[in-house]
Order: structure tokens, then C-alpha cells, then sequence
């Protein structure tokens, strides 16, 4: 009996689809990296987690329900600069000169406010928005660049406003926790490493609870012919209102653990340049199967910072290179794998087993015959 | 026929225009409970605007559509699809391409297209036995693993034929269930329309007349987004009417 | 608050419609005519103020000779991309928006390797100032909104008069029926992604007086050029006049009583108000689809 469990289970996991092994290879690696490395990579494989879940918002969104974000720094940004304007206001940096926070950001002055602040903001953003967007059937392309003109101007609004962001310089957000602003309440590059893997696995795990619930195949369905939809009763601003939601408060999540493990924010945490970012993340790893957007952000980051580190010695300007080598990856990938490398991967394996099946239900019917 | 039976959808003196274009005018139409109607009418006819006023997806600038005793002129398509149960299968094979045939089958089910219906929604034996029903009815269960985009296209006529009939509509519109199908192909699913006969009411849109012939029992002809005749299969070959604009086609 | 500021406000509103809807014609005609979203498009008006920076304060050629030398270089440019790049991905609106962002940084970069971080300043061709009672005007907006309109008035000539324009028109309303009448779509294609990338070359170097020439001039555009896209549609360039003077004047006048900043996000969130209610843009005419 127990033999035969143990069979079937290995009989499932056989039939995973491809990308499941190398989330699980993923999870692995990043299980060990920081046994392995100094503490600077640890330091920027954090910075890298909290992105990774910033890809996987956007995945949801766009790779699940295809709508297409150009602006999702906005939601990203949102919940950095909570943390941020209220460690900064309790901490009273040297730089703040206000004594009351308005009304709407009194939750602030708490720090678990700050934290739940974070989390809401950015949802009531997305709330907001999806509600005159969706409803307003607004489609495909008008909503990429909407929400691209919201993160230009969003990021025009943080420097304006240094008040309370202090403008271009951006806020210093000196510990790494996730709710205490304690000066001292500082944890343990290793520690911290952690606590992000940890809320890496969970929405992750909440992406996967999504994606193969019956919403996710209703987004899914929305992304592939929405008008259909209708015609079975649906109505798709309702879910698109909840998947842009829920991947608001998740974008919001990676802004907060970004912010704490980078010690800083500042306007570029809502400009179009990391809203562009997370795109071509997502979209060289493969959209709509959550490990291209792991993937894509994991090796495209490392990436960079390896390069960084090799060429930094030989030109200061090597940030400017990257870039337009960035956007040569771009076009290679949408020019020779347009799913993505995960994306490319799951679709040999598909085609492979769905050539077996064909192969099986052909001999069915010369065996009827 | 006798006008006792229930009547499942009335349109009265049901136009509408398109910028001063009459695509349908003073129709007056009852389609009774458990029937299969055939609706004829050459490229124009004023067919698929009829689906689309029933459907909600088109507003008639003039009279209503009654449905089960209901008035839902003006309803929205979602409202419609979903309260008043009418279903629809469009021309082309209109499917959620990049999707498993089963999954396809599966979103169309009945029941859980409320947001909270799909958050609270659990897979019950009866739902799975259902979706597999469906399934072999469609004779798509081999293939149930499969992406809808790599059916063929009879396949996928089908596929869309078992999502409706999913749907549990109390009326069933296709429109041009057979258009690109082979011979044998129409004929399975002419076999798989009257299976379906005993248990919905069916509205048949199409053009091929060999088809026509196998299903139908009473025909409406439209022509020029008018009413021209109606009758059994019989009567309408034999209306002079509509031998002049339509059946000499044939 | 008095009368004559608000006339001022309103002047320099005016003359910032004419140059948005200058700067928005190239990306509304790609979008309008041929379904494609060419973000590039504001990378191409900073490559069309390098070129005039270059001709006319560098090498001294006539003005006017420089903006058709700039129309002419960024229409042969728009050919090369089109043909190497855009043509392999119509109909795909997520490749094609990933495709002309890619094009969009390697032209920003390539700018920032090639020029460096300078900031380079063009002179006002004409440099007088006009006074209309209280209220007074550069002489070179005075041209900008002539430069402007000729280019609204030149398009719309080549769209509904030439014969290249009614192949243009018949390829959107038709495309197989177009190529079936022995007209070759693709060379269709072609010659609209070239003239609207050639009109944000033009745009680009007649605006380049007016502001810094740099590497990242272009981005300073993004938000009100596809501001305006959004809320004219891209059904008909009467939309997107009306869009661009409705948008412009209403910054102008939020921001001479707050700031620049409040002026944009105002006017976004307006926008985003009207698209709600007009999900199409604004001047799309009802009908069937």
C-alpha cells in the first residue's frame, strides 16, 4: 500500500510540467546561494527576491489576464514610499521639516500603519484605476499607455513633492526589518535574506493558489477572448478588477521589501524605467507560467551585476552600455523566442507530449477498427 | 403546431437601424419550449442581427424581446447569458484558444460565473462527471489535454457546441454550426443537434441545405432583415416567395 | 489673478497645443493608420533635435533646409526600422510595444554613448518678441504653430488627396481586399511608418529652440504625447486637435495657478475620467463595428 502511494507520487511528479522543476531548482538555489557567497551578494540577492516578486505581480496580470502594464512601478513605488515617508517622519530625519503628516497618511506615524499603509495604497490605487479602466472597457493597448502615463507622471509628482519624499535625493530607510523603524532594529544580512526568501515562497505560493483556482482560468479565458466571455454570463471588469487588486497589493509588498533590504527609495522606484524593467524581465523569461518571470528577473539581474562588477574597473559609464544591451535582448527575444525562454521550453514539452497523445488515440481507433 | 405550447421567446415588432441602414424591421417571431428552429435567409438576411438583438449584444431602436416571460430588450449580454440562460455558438469557431479543451469546457459551465461563484468554487464529483459527459458527447474526450488552437477546425466547432450546451441555456442559438466542415463532419453534427433536441430549445442558423434538411422541422426565412415565410421544412421548399430569392440558389 | 495674465496663460497655451499636436501627429498616424503603438516615437523627436542641433547650429544650414533635412534623414530612418524590425510583428500588439521599446532604449543609449551627457542649446532662428497688447509671444512660437499646422495641413493633404494616401486609407479599412487589388500592402506599410516617423523628426527639430537638446529629451515628451493619443483616439486627427489644444490649455492654466506637476496630474486623471466615458477617444464617430 505504501508502495503504491509513493508510485502515484512519483508518477505526479514525473508529469509536471517542465517549469515546476526549475521552480524547484530555483527554490534550491536559492535555499544555498547565501552559504555560499559573501555578504555583498547576499545583500543583492535580496534586492533581486523582492523584484522577483514584483515580475510575479506583473505576471499575473499580464502574462494571466493580458493586460499589459507599462506602468506597474506605480503600485511598486506606492508601497516603497510609505515606508519610507514614515521612517523618515518618526525617525524626524535631518531633512524633515514638517511636524504633522496630512490626514491621509496618518496611518503612518504607526509603524505597523506604515506597513498595512504599504499594502493597502497600492490596492485602492489599483482599485481606483481598474474601476474606471474595466469598467469603462477600456482595452489592450489604451491601458498599457494609461498606466505608462501614470508612472511618468507619478514619478514627476514624488520629485515635486520633497516635502515629503525629498525630492530627487530619494529617503534613506536605514534598518532592515519588516515592521520596526528602531534604529538599532537592524537584523542580519543572512537573517534578512530569509525573511524575503520566505515571503518569496509565499506569493509564489498565493500566485499558484490563483492561477490554478477557477478565477485564474477565467483570467486566462479573459486574456485569450474577452467578448466570449460575456456570452457565458461572465463579467470580466469584476475579475480584472480583483486580479489587478491582488497583484497591486503584491507589487506593493516587493516596493516595501525592496525598500528595507536596499536601504533607500527614491523616484525611480515609480518611473517608467523600472515599469519598462519589469516588463522585459517577464518577457524574456516568458509571461503566463510564473517561472519565466522568476527566471527572467534571476538572470537578467545577476546578469547585470556580475557585468557590473567585471566592466565597472575598466569604464565608469557601464550602466549605459548595459542598457543598450538590454534592448538588443529585447528584440533578440522577440524576434527568435517570443514566449520566452521558459515559455519556449513548456511549449517543446507540450508539443512532445501532445504528439505522444495523438500517437495513442490514433492506435485507439485502428485497434476499434 | 398548435399554439398551445409554451412559448420560450417572442420578438415583437422588433428593428433596429445602423446610421439609417434598416438591418431589421417590424419582426414579429414566437419560438416555442423544446423546439428546433431553423432560420434561413441569404448573406444579409438579417440572421446574425437577430442573434445579436436576442443576445443583448445589439439594442433594437424599436420593439421587445420576450423571453420566457420576461421582457430583456436592453439587457446586457452578461445579464442575459447568465439570469435569462440563452446560449450562443458563433460563426467562426469562437473559442478561448490557448486553453485545454477541458478547460474551455470548464469555463463555460453553468453556475459559477459570479466572481464569488468562481472564488468559492470547488470541483465536485458531479461537476467533473458533467464537464466529462460533455466531453464524450462532443466526441472530444481523447482530446481533452489538448490546446483548443490545435484542433482542427471541425473539432473546434465542436468544442464550442459542448461549451454552450455546458452553459445549460434554456435556449440554444448556433449560428452556422457546420461552415467549413467536411461532408461527414456536418452529418456527425447534425446527429449531435438532434441528440440535443429532447432536452434544450435550439435556434439553428445555416446554410447548407443538406443540413437544413437532416435537423429541421419548422424554418423561418428571413430576407432583407424581413419575415418572408414560415412553416415546416415542406411548406417553405414549396413557397413561391421563397423559392424566387433563396432556395433556387440551391 | 487678473485679465491679462489669464491671456497670457491662454496664449501660451495655444502655442503649446501646436506643439504637442506637432509633436503627437507622427505617433497618431502609425497608431491610427497601421494599429501600431511606436513608443519609440519619442526617442525619435530627440534624435530629430540632435540633427537640427547639429545642421543648423553646427554647420550652419539654413532652418528651414534643416527641418526638411530632418524630415527626409528621420523618413529614411522609420524605412530601415520598419523593414527590419516593425514589419515582422503587425497584428501583435505585446511584441510590437516590447519591439519598438527595445528600439526606444537602443536609440536613448546610443544618444548617451554617442553625445555624452552634454547639454546642447539651439538659438531662435527669429528671435523678436511680439506684443499684442498686454500679451507678448516669441516670434518662434508664432512660427512653431505655422510650422505646426502646415504639417497637420500637409498630412492630411497626402492622406485624403494623393493617391499614396488612398492606398494608406484602403489598407486600414481592408487589407486583403487592398492586396487583392494589386496594391502592394506592404509598401503601403512601409511608406506610413516612414512619414509618421518622419514627422517626429521634424517635430523634433523644430521644437529643439525651445528646449534643451540631450539625451533625454524624449522622455520629457512620453507622458503628453501618448496623453494625447489616448484621449483624441486615433480615429481621426480632428481628435487629436481638439485633445491637444483641450490638454494643453488646461495645463496652462491649472499651472499659472499651482505648478507644473498638479497641472499634468490633473489633466491625466481628467483623461482617464473621459476614457471611462469614452473609451475610444473622444471624436470617434458611432457606428457598427
Amino acid at each position: 500500500m505504501k508502495e503504491t502511494k509513493k508510485n502515484v507520487f512519483l508518477q505526479k511528479f514525473r508529469n509536471l510540467p517542465a517549469n515546476r522543476y526549475i521552480d524547484i531548482a530555483v527554490l534550491i538555489f536559492l535555499l544555498v546561494f547565501p552559504f555560499l557567497c559573501n555578504t555583498y551578494w547576499v545583500y543583492v540577492m535580496s534586492g533581486i527576491m523582492a523584484y522577483i516578486i514584483f515580475a510575479l505581480s506583473l505576471d499575473l496580470l499580464w502574462g494571466y489576464t493580458g493586460l499589459m502594464s507599462m506602468g506597474h512601478s506605480l503600485l511598486f513605488g506606492a508601497g516603497g514610499y510609505m515606508i519610507g515617508i514614515s521612517c523618515s517622519y518618526i525617525n524626524q530625519a535631518d531633512w524633515v521639516e514638517y511636524d504633522r503628516l496630512p490626514w491621509f497618511l496618518m496611518p503612518l506615524s504607526s509603524e505597523l500603519g506604515a506597513f498595512i499603509m504599504a499594502l493597502v495604497l497600492p490596492a485602492l490605487i489599483s482599485l481606483i484605476i481598474g474601476f474606471f479602466m474595466f469598467s469603462g472597457k477600456i482595452k489592450g493597448v489604451f491601458f498599457s499607455l494609461i498606466t505608462l502615463a501614470l508612472s511618468g507622471v507619478a514619478e514627476l509628482f514624488v520629485i515635486n513633492q520633497s516635502r515629503y519624499t525629498h525630492g530627487n535625493s530619494g529617503i534613506t530607510v536605514t534598518n532592515r526589518t519588516i515592521i520596526s523603524h528602531a534604529k538599532d532594529a537592524r537584523m542580519s544580512d543572512l537573517g534578512f535574506y530569509f525573511v524575503i526568501l520566505l515571503f518569496l515562497i509565499l506569493c509564489y505560493a498565493v500566485c499558484m493558489l490563483v492561477v490554478h483556482s477557477r478565477v485564474g482560468k477565467v483570467l486566462q479565458a479573459v486574456r485569450e477572448n474577452e467578448e466570449r466571455l460575456t456570452f457565458f454570463g461572465y463579467k470580466p471588469s469584476a475579475f480584472k478588477m480583483l486580479i489587478y487588486t491582488i497583484s497591486g497589493v503584491m507589487a506593493g509588498l516587493a516596493g516595501v521589501l525592496y525598500v528595507r533590504t536596499q536601504g533607500s527609495v527614491n523616484s525611480t522606484a515609480v518611473g517608467i524605467n523600472l515599469a519598462t524593467l519589469v516588463l522585459v524581465w517577464v518577457a524574456v523569461g516568458g509571461r503566463g507560467n510564473l517561472t519565466g518571470a522568476i527566471v527572467g528577473t534571476l538572470v537578467l539581474q545577476i546578469a547585470e551585476t556580475i557585468l557590473n562588477s567585471v566592466f565597472s574597473g575598466i569604464s565608469a559609464d557601464f550602466a549605459q552600455y548595459w542598457k543598450l544591451v538590454l534592448g538588443i535582448i529585447i528584440l533578440v527575444i522577440v524576434f527568435v523566442i517570443p514566449k520566452g525562454i521558459i515559455g519556449t521550453i513548456i511549449d517543446v514539452q507540450q508539443k512532445s507530449k501532445d504528439r505522444k497523445r495523438k500517437e495513442q488515440i490514433l492506435a485507439n481507433e485502428e485497434a476499434k477498427l | 403546431m398548435s399554439d398551445e405550447r409554451k412559448v420560450l421567446l417572442e420578438v415583437k415588432n422588433l428593428s433596429v437601424e445602423f446610421n439609417g441602414f434598416k438591418a431589421f424591421t417590424e419582426v414579429n417571431m414566437k419560438i416555442y419550449d423544446g423546439e428546433l428552429r431553423v432560420i434561413i435567409g441569404p448573406n444579409g438576411a438579417g440572421k446574425t442581427t437577430f442573434m445579436d438583438l436576442v443576445t443583448g449584444k445589439t439594442t433594437p431602436t424599436s420593439g421587445s424581446v420576450i423571453f420566457d416571460g420576461q421582457n430583456i430588450t436592453g439587457k446586457s449580454v452578461t445579464e442575459i447569458a447568465r439570469n435569462y440562460r440563452i446560449g450562443r455558438k458563433f460563426q467562426g469557431p469562437n473559442v478561448f484558444d490557448n486553453m485545454t479543451v477541458k478547460e474551455n469546457i470548464e469555463i463555460a459551465a453553468e453556475g459559477y460565473n459570479s466572481l464569488t461563484g468562481c472564488v468559492f468554487f470547488r470541483k465536485t464529483k458531479a461537476f467533473k462527471e458533467k464537464v466529462n459527459e460533455i466531453l464524450k458527447l462532443i466526441d472530444l474526450y481523447e482530446y481533452r489535454h489538448f490546446f483548443a488552437s490545435d484542433l482542427s477546425h471541425g473539432q473546434r466547432q465542436w468544442l464550442e457546441i459542448g461549451m454552450v450546451v455546458a452553459q445549460n441555456p434554456k435556449l440554444i442559438i448556433l449560428d452556422e454550426p457546420t461552415a467549413g466542415m467536411t461532408a461527414d463532419e456536418t452529418y456527425k453534427t447534425g446527429e449531435m443537434i438532434k441528440r440535443l433536441k429532447g432536452e434544450h430549445t435550439l435556434i439553428v442558423v445555416e446554410h447548407d441545405m443538406d443540413f437544413v434538411r437532416q435537423v429541421a422541422e419548422y424554418v423561418t426565412v428571413l430576407n432583407y432583415g424581413k419575415l418572408l415565410a414560415e412553416g415546416t421544412m415542406e411548406e417553405v421548399q414549396n413557397n413561391e416567395e421563397v423559392i424566387a430569392v433563396y432556395l433556387k440558389e440551391d | 489673478m487678473n485679465g491679462s495674465l489669464i491671456g497670457q496663460l491662454l496664449v501660451s497655451g495655444v502655442c503649446s497645443a501646436f506643439v504637442l499636436l506637432l509633436t503627437s501627429l507622427g505617433l497618431v498616424i502609425i497608431m491610427g493608420y497601421m494599429k501600431v503603438v511606436n513608443l519609440a516615437h519619442t526617442e525619435m523627436l530627440m534624435a530629430g533635435a540632435f540633427i537640427c542641433y547639429y545642421l543648423y547650429s553646427v554647420l550652419h544650414i539654413p532652418f528651414v533646409i534643416t527641418l526638411i533635412l530632418a524630415y527626409g534623414i528621420s523618413f529614411l530612418f522609420g524605412m530601415l526600422i520598419e523593414k527590419t524590425v516593425i514589419c515582422h510583428f503587425y497584428g501583435k500588439m505585446a511584441e510590437t510595444l516590447l519591439a519598438t521599446y527595445a528600439i526606444s532604449i537602443i536609440m536613448k543609449q546610443l544618444a548617451l554613448i554617442v553625445f555624452g551627457k552634454s547639454y546642447n542649446q539651439v538659438a531662435y532662428p527669429v528671435s523678436s518678441v511680439i506684443y499684442l497688447g498686454p500679451v507678448y509671444i516669441e516670434a518662434y512660437k508664432l512660427i512653431l504653430c505655422l510650422i505646426s499646422a502646415l504639417a497637420l495641413a500637409g498630412t492630411l493633404i497626402f492622406i485624403n488627396k494623393t493617391s499614396m494616401g488612398r492606398k494608406i486609407r484602403s489598407t486600414t479599412q481592408n487589407r486583403t481586399m487592398t492586396d487583392c487589388l494589386g496594391i502592394d500592402t506592404r509598401k503601403v506599410d512601409t511608406i506610413t511608418f516612414s512619414h509618421g516617423m518622419g514627422l517626429a523628426g521634424l517635430a523634433g527639430a523644430a521644437i529643439a529652440p525651445l528646449s534643451t537638446v540631450t539625451y533625454s529629451l524624449g522622455e520629457s515628451w512620453l507622458t503628453n504625447t501618448f496623453m494625447n493619443v489616448v484621449m483624441g483616439g486615433v480615429s481621426s486627427l480632428f481628435g487629436t486637435v481638439a485633445s491637444s489644444f483641450i490638454i494643453q490649455e488646461a495645463i496652462s492654466l491649472i499651472s499659472g495657478y499651482s505648478n507644473s506637476v498638479t497641472a499634468q496630474i490633473v489633466v491625466l486623471l481628467v483623461v482617464i475620467v473621459i476614457v471611462r466615458i469614452k473609451p475610444e477617444g473622444l471624436f470617434t464617430p458611432k457606428g457598427r463595428r
